[in-house]
């Protein structure tokens, strides 16, 4: 038996499964000591979005910055906006060497922790990466709220997400966690 | 892998364990707009996860239940790269999700995360929030975004729709989020 398949390519390309859970932990790390990084490597594919989430302290008052594929050509860019209290402002930065999180940074260990949550959109396509995070941090009587846009202008999927810090180190107890976001 | 589940707001806000489920997901290539259709009200919350490209467009929007009136008030906070806006309107007739300072493109994506929470009620008005952002290496924007509905209808449909036409990129995906 012959069996002839005709396949009608809509405009609209919908897909819908059997309503399967899709908010995957893919790995946690929290720091017993100090260290200059925090990398997760040999990303799997099969995900739409991936989701970072960061409660971090530093030894001088830093932030998250992200550096994908350990490519640190300047080829990041943002646009923020953020807030301290009194005043809201708007930035951007361009040809970057990595990807800026946001701004306050955080108090070292056992100290003021702040929070990064970041998406990062179609990370396996082939089109440029974008890349939206918000950070939390308050000082108790001083501090900062912050969102950004980030582009990273690379068409190459993402299998490899380095934390840095803008100053210092992250300090102990910093933690974060790689989600994985799947579509139908 | 760990095959632990969590369902997260975009917001950090931790679920119960399996809460987080893909509904459907919609890859537009032309056209101006996408509807999720017969949405069940199984859920407690939707979450619209979008990355948005598209050819002479000003902005992405929602409408609700097919509904095209002046049903809809925004308030917005938009920071461009230099100047912060913020603004009110009401008498709309869409949600925009995306500001039109910064037009969507073929190259740049927009990214774009709604929460509607109690979606599925059918005695409250509908309250949206969204954040997006762009950036095309020198010129984008970073929105922040409240919306209401006035219609306290139980929400079945969503229409996703840009001003423009979609084009190859696009990734417009539906989640529902258990209480």
């Amino acid at each position: 038996m012959v069996l002839i398949q005709l396949v009608i390519q809509s405009p609209f390309t919908e897909s819908k499964d059997n309503m399967a859970t899709t908010y995957e932990k893919i790995a946690t790390t929290t720091l017993g000591s100090a260290a200059a990084n925090i990398t997760f490597s040999s990303i799997s594919s099969s995900y739409t979005d991936l989701r970072l989430a960061v409660t971090f302290f530093t030894t001088s008052n830093g932030n998250v910055l992200l550096e994908l594929n350990n490519d640190t050509s300047s080829l990041y860019s943002y646009t923020a906006i953020r807030a301290n209290g009194s005043t809201v402002v708007s930035n951007r930065s361009t040809a970057n060497p990595n990807a800026l999180m946001g701004f306050g940074g955080s108090g070292a260990a056992g100290g003021i922790p702040a929070l990064s949550l970041i998406d990062i959109f179609s990370y396996a396509g082939s089109t440029f990466k974008t890349i939206l995070s918000n950070t939390s941090s308050d000082k108790n009587g001083s501090g900062f709220t912050s969102s950004l846009v980030n582009l990273y202008r690379s068409t190459t999927a993402i299998s490899t997400v380095k934390l840095l810090s803008d100053a210092g180190n992250f300090d102990v107890g910093t933690t974060a966690t790689l989600y994985g976001i799947k579509a139908a | 892998m760990l095959n632990t589940l969590l369902g997260t707001l975009s917001e950090g806000v931790a679920a119960s364990t399996s809460s987080y489920e893909s509904i459907a997901t919609y890859n537009p290539v032309t056209g101006s707009s996408v509807t999720f259709s017969s949405i069940a009200g199984t859920y407690k919350s939707l979450q619209l996860r979008i990355l948005g490209f598209a050819l002479t467009a000003n902005y992405f929007g929602l409408q609700f239940n097919g509904d095209t009136g002046a049903n809809y008030t925004r308030h917005a906070l938009i920071g461009d790269g230099s100047t912060v806006t913020a603004f009110g309107n009401t008498g709309r007739t869409y949600c925009q999700i995306s500001s039109g300072s910064s037009n969507p493109s073929v190259t740049n994506g927009y990214g774009i995360i709604v929460d509607l929470i109690d979606y599925a009620s059918s005695t409250k008005n509908k309250t949206v929030r969204s954040s997006s952002g762009l950036d095309a290496n020198g010129s984008g924007e970073m929105s922040l975004w409240s919306h209401l509905w006035v219609n306290t209808n139980a929400i079945t449909s969503i229409t996703v729709l840009t001003d423009g036409t979609y084009s190859t990129g696009n990734s417009i995906a539906l989640y529902g989020i258990k209480g």
